[in-house]
């Protein structure tokens, strides 16, 4: 990243690099002293020993010893990185493009970050997003559903009632009314007003009586 | 002085009856001024409130003594904050409402006939009186989401109207049976505490239990009667949908800590796991269909449902453990933090509707959160309150729902570990949601459809910022509500053993 951005010729073509104002400059040179230096606390000094190992120093854990061998590889490994680094974007030995091809492989693992983003919204983001989804969808429809299914039956219950109350309990009185209409203008015909039709009745009547009697 | 706060607003909602129509600037004065003197006299009340002192402010008066029925009024740690709430979050609403057009007379008096149902309800020690005050707060709702209402408003209202009536008569009945076991027979709360008229009736006190049990699952909501919630949330006015959340789920949740918990302790101990059960359901499954939805309301709104099942998890904890006296520290932090919750619940969500009204409102009259994205970059002001307030509701540490979200685990930890480890994973539900919603509103490209669009003006700002700077004061430094509910808790867990 260094070689790749700071060193060789400006590469585009529309970008005017300019330094950054003092609000800037001044904290990262802070920060850049103290990571130059921060490691150093860590070495195994003569009169003081490793200062970082007190502070941290827990009473069970027993701290592990310094070891030359462990601090050279490290550092010969880090050494090697900076070289090859060097190699391919500072001095340019190996063209980059080939490495791409050669390794093409490798690099595809790599450039996707070994797929872990792919990985995570396939695993855990879609299923999730899909069951809130379905859940919704169930919400509306089944739980809601039900709860509107309630209010439906009722309506419709209110109107078998208005049914039945119209026809059936309504309807009983209104017949009652109209048996009584019906049967009065029945016998409205009998209310004649002739004297000798009502003579007649009587008599008959009389008539009627007579025979009963006699037949006992 | 109780009295004064809580009928003070329906004194100003009366005067406003006999006010002319067109003076609307007078109008919107009284309610202002009545909502607010109730506001101030609460914090006078605050002052005087003495922690660890019971109940306080006492009003007690004969009304129907035939029946038994007084006028009783008080307030302990569990009400006092809520009475606040109450008070803060009509007072905020009031002032958004200001420019209401439509029928502002009756939409002010059913405001304040509102805000006096609900404080009677968390200071009502009678039951008769308490469930006046409950059946109180349904009407002017009912006509706040029906007239001022979204398109399906009329839908929304008689559905809410009608799924909770279903629940107060429940209650209803329970709250008989509770009377008529009781020797004498009496509505007193205090007394009913003190008695337990069915502790040696398992029968009538589980009948009782799941009487209570519907009306306040049903105002919670718990899942699985939560279905009212989104439609109420979604087609009630900005103001309404403010109250709705902060203050009406309060009633449930409000009523288990109050009634369910010390009057029927040995019943709930029983159903405790599934009452806890239903709770978690909630937790996972509204956060999970929060995250499914595409319109901005609606999502708040089951974000709402998760929540409340934190605070259900809290209280059914604190159930669980009732006789127990080596689970009474744990009991008691769960319920600590229930009732921490209610009130964090209450700005937070209070105030994220009051977010989406005032982007609905008077802006984009659109409220899907697909269509907007890189709001950030244009309104400045708006997206940091948002922001505060979303992150408040996810448990971001340093705001006011993580104090009450860590209490809530950590006490119901000791009773319930394995709901509790499945509730907590609601968190990042909860979270993702969150952060995916402020991913689509306001980091992304701009969407130049709404490019005139203007930051908060002075009314949104009044609003909206005194409940942001509470969310931050309260999560950095809860002890003074803490200290208040704390006391009060203690003694409840204490009478509950």
């Amino acid at each position: 990243m260094i070689f790749y951005t700071f060193t060789g010729s400006l590469r585009s073509h529309t970008a005017h690099p300019h330094e950054s104002p003092q609000v800037m400059t001044v904290p990262l040179i802070v920060l850049a002293a103290f990571s130059g230096v921060i490691g150093l606390v860590g070495a195994p000094w003569p009169l003081v020993g490793n200062m970082f190992h007190r502070f941290v120093h827990f009473e069970a854990a027993e701290g592990a010893p310094f070891d030359l061998r462990f601090a050279a590889l490290s550092t010969a490994i880090a050494g090697a990185g900076i070289l090859a680094a060097a190699v391919v974007y500072r001095w340019q030995l190996v063209s980059s493009a080939t490495l791409r091809r050669v390794l093409a492989p490798v690099y595809a693992v790599l450039v996707h970050k070994y797929w872990w983003d792919e990985f995570y919204a396939v695993s855990v983001v879609r299923p999730v997003v899909w069951v809130a989804q379905q859940l919704r969808t169930f919400d509306v429809y089944a739980i809601d559903g039900a709860v509107n299914a309630i209010g439906v039956v009722f309506v419709w219950l209110s109107r078998l009632y208005r049914v039945f109350d119209l026809y059936v309990v309504d309807g009983a009185v209104n017949l009652v009314g109209w048996l009584a209409k019906a049967a009065g203008g029945r016998l409205r015909h009998v209310q004649t007003g002739r004297a000798q039709n009502y003579l007649l009745v009587i008599a008959l009547g009389v008539i009627v009586l007579a025979v009963i009697g006699l037949t006992r | 002085m109780l009295s004064l706060i809580i009928f003070l607003p329906l004194v100003g909602g009366i005067i406003i009856l006999f006010t002319s129509k067109t003076n609307e600037t007078l109008l919107k004065g009284i309610a202002l001024g009545a909502s607010l003197a109730s506001f101030v006299l609460s914090l006078f009340m605050t002052a005087l409130f003495k922690i660890g002192g019971g109940f306080q402010f006492l009003e007690l008066g004969n009304w129907i003594p035939s029946l038994g029925i007084h006028y009783h009024l008080g307030v302990d740690g569990l009400s006092l904050p809520l009475i606040v709430l109450t008070a803060l979050l009509s007072l905020l609403s009031v002032a958004y409402s200001w420019r209401i057009e439509l029928r502002l007379k009756e939409y002010l008096f059913l405001f304040l006939l509102l805000e006096t149902g609900m404080l009677g309800v968390f200071a009502a020690l009678d039951f008769f009186l308490f469930y006046i005050f409950w059946e109180i707060t349904l009407v002017p709702m009912y006509f706040l989401i029906g007239i001022w209402g979204g398109p399906r408003r009329e839908y929304a209202a008689i559905k809410f109207f009608l799924y909770t009536l279903v629940g107060s008569l429940a209650m209803l009945l329970a709250i008989l049976v509770m009377y008529f076991n009781a020797q004498p027979h009496t509505f007193n709360m205090l007394t009913l505490i003190e008695q337990q008229p069915l502790a040696a009736k398992p029968v009538l006190a589980a009948l009782a239990f799941w009487g209570f049990f519907l009306s306040f699952a049903i105002k919670l909501p718990m899942w699985p009667f939560h279905t009212w919630l989104p439609d109420a949330h979604v087609e009630a006015p900005t103001a309404g949908s403010v109250i709705l959340a902060g203050v009406l789920l309060k009633m449930g949740t409000y009523g288990f800590v109050r009634v369910s918990l010390p009057m029927l302790p040995e019943a709930f101990r029983i159903y405790a796991p599934a009452v806890a059960v239903l709770a978690l359901l909630g937790i996972v499954y509204g956060a999970l269909v929060a995250m499914a939805q595409t319109d901005l309301k609606k999502l708040v709104a089951y974000s709402s449902v998760n929540h409340m099942g934190y605070v259900m998890l809290g209280v059914a904890s604190a159930a669980a453990a009732a006789g127990i006296p080596e689970k009474a520290v744990a009991a008691a932090t769960a319920l600590n933090g229930a009732v921490f919750e209610m009130v964090a619940h209450g700005v937070i969500t209070g105030a994220l509707f009051l977010i989406v009204g005032v982007l609905y409102d008077f802006r984009a009259h659109t409220r899907g959160v697909d269509e907007f994205g890189g709001l950030g970059a244009r309104l400045p002001m708006y997206t940091g309150i948002t922001m505060v307030a979303m992150l408040a509701s996810l448990g971001l540490p340093g705001l006011m729902g993580f104090v009450a979200e860590f209490f809530i685990f950590v006490g119901s930890f000791g009773i319930f570990p394995y709901l509790t480890v499945v509730a907590v994973t609601g968190v990042i539900f909860t979270a993702a949601m969150f952060l995916w919603t402020i991913q689509r509103i306001f980091l992304g490209p701009f969407n130049e459809r709404w490019a005139g669009l203007p930051d908060m003006d002075t009314r949104e700002k009044i609003s909206l910022v005194p409940l942001a700077v509470l969310m931050v004061i309260f999560g950095l430094y809860p002890r003074p509500l803490l200290d208040v509910i704390n006391a009060a808790m203690t003694t409840l867990v204490a009478m509950v053993r």
